[in-house]
């Protein structure tokens, strides 16, 4: 017998006969109704004050005003060379007439900044959610020492119950990443300290 | 499992001594009755009562454990309630007798039995609703709250409730008054420096407070911390929470 | 055949190292302050715990019906799914990918299912070099140590240990502070993920509805094995397996809470498969899934409880023995409160038969397991089980089995009080009982065991030679 078959077969001889639990139904539970509530009233703030209780530097501007929050970003970072990721395309030329040095994912190792979209926010725990895709890489959030997300508004929404219901299953990406802060550790004597292997500093850039 | 709190006071309560009680501490056991008979319960002693058997079910004896647990519930079922000075044993007794003697002929006595045993300072204060007793102690006193009352039984809270409403006291809590003392029954022997090393800290602690007196629930607990305290002829006592309630008011 | 675990023994020693107390007392009160603000933090905290121990209870009752359905969205989306007997099987199997892609060089994240089947040293006899990028895990490896908690591996080192290692390895200043180090081994180890063919990562959770590889992690280092190489191999047990999608709203909060007392840890990944059409990505994606004697235990009732673990370490951090004496007491890969229960089911009783012992039974493991598994009463059942199968010592046998005779009945009990009180007069006369025969003197080496009373209880009430209102 196969690895596979004689498994599958040892788990159905130690379940047979065995009385069922049930699988509890899904969403958030009741008790949570209360809390939830008041960070869904209060979405931009909740988001704001919990990214930032982690060292995330969190604005809010409108789309006239994007480039210029970015700009701002880049210049107190002292950074020259940034990479734009697919989904913000839009910036790469307009930061090359800044003065910027521009790049794709294909110059994540090797750029200052990676500046990438995020698909949502999650105000209960300051979180950026990426879906990755053809115009969403992996590396411009995860290689470069600092990573620049822009956020619309309207896409944050209360915790992971919120976004579960608004992702399908079936359309599930390779990878749905879930950034909370900058990297770190506590390994060494509980000590906490940035920017292990992902990015140390990171940015959000809430936009209206 | 799920203490369902009687509303009726019993008038009579049969005692559970505990073999440890009954051949080390008698005047434990004489305070139990004395603490009881204050607050106007008849208290009966079934004298064929003999031990929970808590070592031999943790020991992993379940067989010499489930006989024990038949001689309990034989012995006490006749009774409305039965209170124990001791929050291991009447833990023993409501989250284990059930499984124990679950699909033998005394499957039913045994819930009943279960749910009709308490130790003292939660059958004074829940059952009772008494949380004052007159006692009187003057002197600074702290409590070492027993692992199996406090996470087995959940009802830790009432013994310092009761402490605390001694007249005199002046309570000082432990520092980590849940961290465990170190005894667990055979571990203090089968892993003695461990036992130790826990013993320890827990002395560390109560040393902190300054406390003269130690009050605890269960006379293992409070062996265990005398047996350091006589071995470094320290002043603090150690006193159960029976005997602290019996101290008359002048 | 393995050599037991020697834990008494071991535990001496432990506690003789008065840095290693020192540095797990404080590690140990801060991650449990962290339990405390984590669990408080959220006021249905308890109810999502109760959630997850059901999820995971149904789960394992379905197990193979979730465990065909995770293959199935996997291979649907491109992945390959090897099953394994045992981790001769499992580690066959890794490095066959390993060999088919050419790999030379793998880098791994943090996994207790690959030190288990010792996965490194299989790869590394078959020539292809792997290195750890956990920063602790890669601290152990530089060590050649082992990690000594589920979670945080180098919490019985100072930062002057890893100075020092990291002086002779990566030529950093040999005092130097952590942000130093921490930024060594970044880019020590960037050169590694760039370089790899292939990165091996275990599990936190498999998502069955939709093949999905969960992995949690605070350093980034799980995000880059997963992304930079070209095949991703993760490696678990079979029963990490959780029924949704949306089950991950429960299990993430109440596993990041209970470890480290965060609300989410700096990353989670849900990876499907290998890329499509992605800039970036594995090419490749394979999952394989261990037994090793897990269905052995999902077959017992009594004990299936323990493959509900998450592995966070809340146990550990909460245990009073595991604070005392650190994980590599506990003589192979988990440690604490959990380890006793799965080392033995796991090693067999032969190789383990101290560790259900090594407990108080205190209870505070099962106050902070996020699926409340029972575990003093998984305990008690090993110790059941040891008795049962003739595991214990005769000597150990004879004395309970007799205590239980003497016990069962009113009469023989009152027999043994008048023969304890003549053995003691004939012992110890009429003073303190300072020492103990035989396996009971580590009693009394730092403590006076109390004297019988000249009577009993049950003699004074007879005799009620007290009145009531009286003080004895």
């Amino acid at each position: 017998m196969d690895a596979r078959s004689e498994i599958l077969s040892r788990i159905r001889r130690a379940l047979h006969g065995v009385p069922q639990v049930p699988l509890p139904s899904g969403g958030p539970p009741p008790e949570a109704a209360a809390y939830r509530a008041e960070i869904g009233g209060n979405l931009v703030e909740r988001f704001t004050r919990e990214a930032e209780g982690l060292g995330v530097r969190v604005y809010r501007t409108d789309p006239q005003r994007l480039l210029e929050v970015v700009v701002g970003i880049l210049r107190a970072e002292r950074a020259q060379r940034v990479g734009v990721s697919e989904r913000v395309g839009w910036m790469a030329p307009l930061l090359q007439t800044k003065g910027f040095t521009v790049g794709g994912a294909d110059q994540a190792e090797r750029v200052e900044i990676g500046i990438t979209g995020a698909d949502y926010g999650l105000a209960a725990t300051g979180t950026l959610v990426l879906l990755s895709g053809p115009e969403q890489d992996r590396v411009l959030s995860l290689l470069p020492p600092v990573h620049v997300a822009i956020l619309p508004e309207d896409r944050l929404v209360v915790d992971l119950h919120a976004l579960f219901e608004r992702i399908r299953p079936e359309a599930l990406p390779s990878a749905l990443l879930l950034i909370t802060g900058p990297s770190r550790t506590a390994d060494i004597e509980q000590t906490l300290t940035p920017g292990v292997h992902g990015p140390g500093i990171v940015h959000v850039v809430l936009v209206r | 499992m799920d203490q369902t709190w009687q509303v009726e006071r019993p008038a009579r309560v049969a005692l559970f001594v505990t073999c440890l009680v009954d051949q080390f501490f008698p005047e434990v056991g004489e305070a139990t009755v004395k603490v009881l008979e204050r607050v106007g319960v008849q208290v009966e002693f079934p004298e064929e009562q003999t031990c929970c058997g808590q070592v031999l079910l943790n020991d992993g004896f379940r067989e010499e454990a489930a006989a024990l647990a038949r001689h309990f519930v034989e012995v006490f079922e006749p009774y409305e309630a039965v209170v124990a000075p001791s929050g291991s044993c009447v833990a023993a007794v409501r989250e284990f007798y059930p499984q124990l003697l679950r699909g033998t002929a005394l499957e039913g006595q045994t819930q009943q039995v279960a749910h009709r045993t308490y130790e003292l300072g939660e059958f004074l204060v829940r059952v009772l609703g008494v949380t004052r007793l007159g006692a009187r102690l003057c002197g600074r006193v702290t409590y070492h709250p027993s692992c199996h009352l406090l996470r087995g039984l959940g009802t830790g809270a009432c013994a310092e409730r009761l402490i605390r409403n001694v007249e005199g006291v002046e309570f000082v809590p432990l520092r980590r008054p849940e961290a465990c003392c170190g005894f667990g029954g055979i571990f203090s022997v089968k892993f003695g420096a461990v036992s130790e090393a826990m013993l320890e800290d827990k002395l560390a602690d109560l040393g902190a407070t300054g406390a003269d007196v130690v009050v605890g629930t269960d006379v293992s607990c409070l062996m265990h911390l005398r047996g350091a305290l006589q071995r470094r002829a320290s002043p603090v006592r150690t006193l159960h929470l029976a005997e602290l309630l019996a101290m008359e008011s002048e | 055949m393995r050599e037991p675990i020697r834990f008494a023994e071991r535990s001496v020693q432990a506690l003789e190292d008065a840095r290693l107390r020192e540095v797990l007392r404080r590690a140990m009160e801060d991650l449990r302050r962290k339990w405390s603000r984590g669990a408080s933090e959220l006021p249905y905290f308890g109810v999502l715990r109760d959630q997850a121990k059901q999820i995971k209870a149904h789960t394992l009752l379905h197990l193979d019906a979730y465990l065909e359905q995770l293959e199935a969205r996997i291979t649907a989306r491109g992945g390959v799914v090897h099953w394994a007997r045992n981790g001769e099987e499992a580690c066959r199997l890794v490095v066959g990918i390993c060999q088919e892609v050419g790999a030379r060089r793998v880098v791994k994240s943090k996994s207790m299912v690959t030190e288990e089947i010792e996965l490194n040293r299989a790869l590394e006899r078959a020539g292809i070099q792997v290195i750890e990028t956990d920063l602790g895990e890669f601290v152990v490896q530089l060590d050649g140590d082992r990690p000594s908690h589920l979670i945080a591996p180098i919490i019985h080192k100072r930062r002057e240990d890893v100075a020092e290692l990291f002086s002779r390895h990566l030529g950093t200043p040999v005092d130097a502070p952590v942000e130093v180090l921490t930024r060594a081994a970044r880019s020590h180890l960037r050169q590694a993920f760039l370089t790899a063919e292939v990165g091996v990562t275990g599990a936190n959770f498999l998502v069955a509805e939709t093949g999905s590889v969960v992995l949690v992690e605070n350093e980034g280092n799980a995000r880059l094995v997963t992304t930079l190489p070209r095949v991703h191999i993760a490696v678990t047990g079979i029963e990490k397996v959780i029924p949704r999608l949306q089950d991950l709203a429960v299990f993430l909060p109440v596993l990041v809470r209970s470890a480290t007392g965060q609300k989410l840890s700096s990353y989670v990944s849900v990876l499907s498969g290998p890329r499509r059409g992605e800039p970036n990505g594995p090419e490749a994606f394979h999952l394989v899934l261990i037994d090793n004697r897990r269905t052995e235990i999902l077959r017992d009732p009594e004990l299936r409880e323990a493959l509900q673990c998450l592995r966070c370490g809340a146990c550990l951090n909460a245990c009073p023995v595991y604070e005392r004496v650190g994980g590599h007491t506990y003589g192979w890969v988990y440690a604490g409160p959990i380890g006793a229960v799965i080392t033995p089911l796991l090693l067999g009783p032969k190789a383990s038969f101290e560790l259900p012992y090594a407990s108080t039974l205190c209870g505070a493991c099962r106050e902070v397991c996020p699926v409340r598994i029972d575990i003093p009463r998984l305990l008690v059942s090993l110790r059941e089980r040891m008795v049962a199968s003739g595991s214990v010592t005769p000597l150990e046998r004879w004395l309970m089995r007799g205590l239980g005779w003497a016990l069962q009945s009113s009469v023989r009990y009152r027999w043994a009080s008048r023969l304890g009180r003549i053995v003691q007069s004939l012992m110890w006369g009429e003073g303190p009982i300072r020492w103990l025969p035989g396996p009971l003197r580590s009693w009394t080496r730092k403590r006076d065991f109390p004297r019988l009373a000249p009577q009993t209880f049950r003699e004074r009430w007879r005799k009620r030679s007290w009145t009531p209102g009286q003080r004895s």
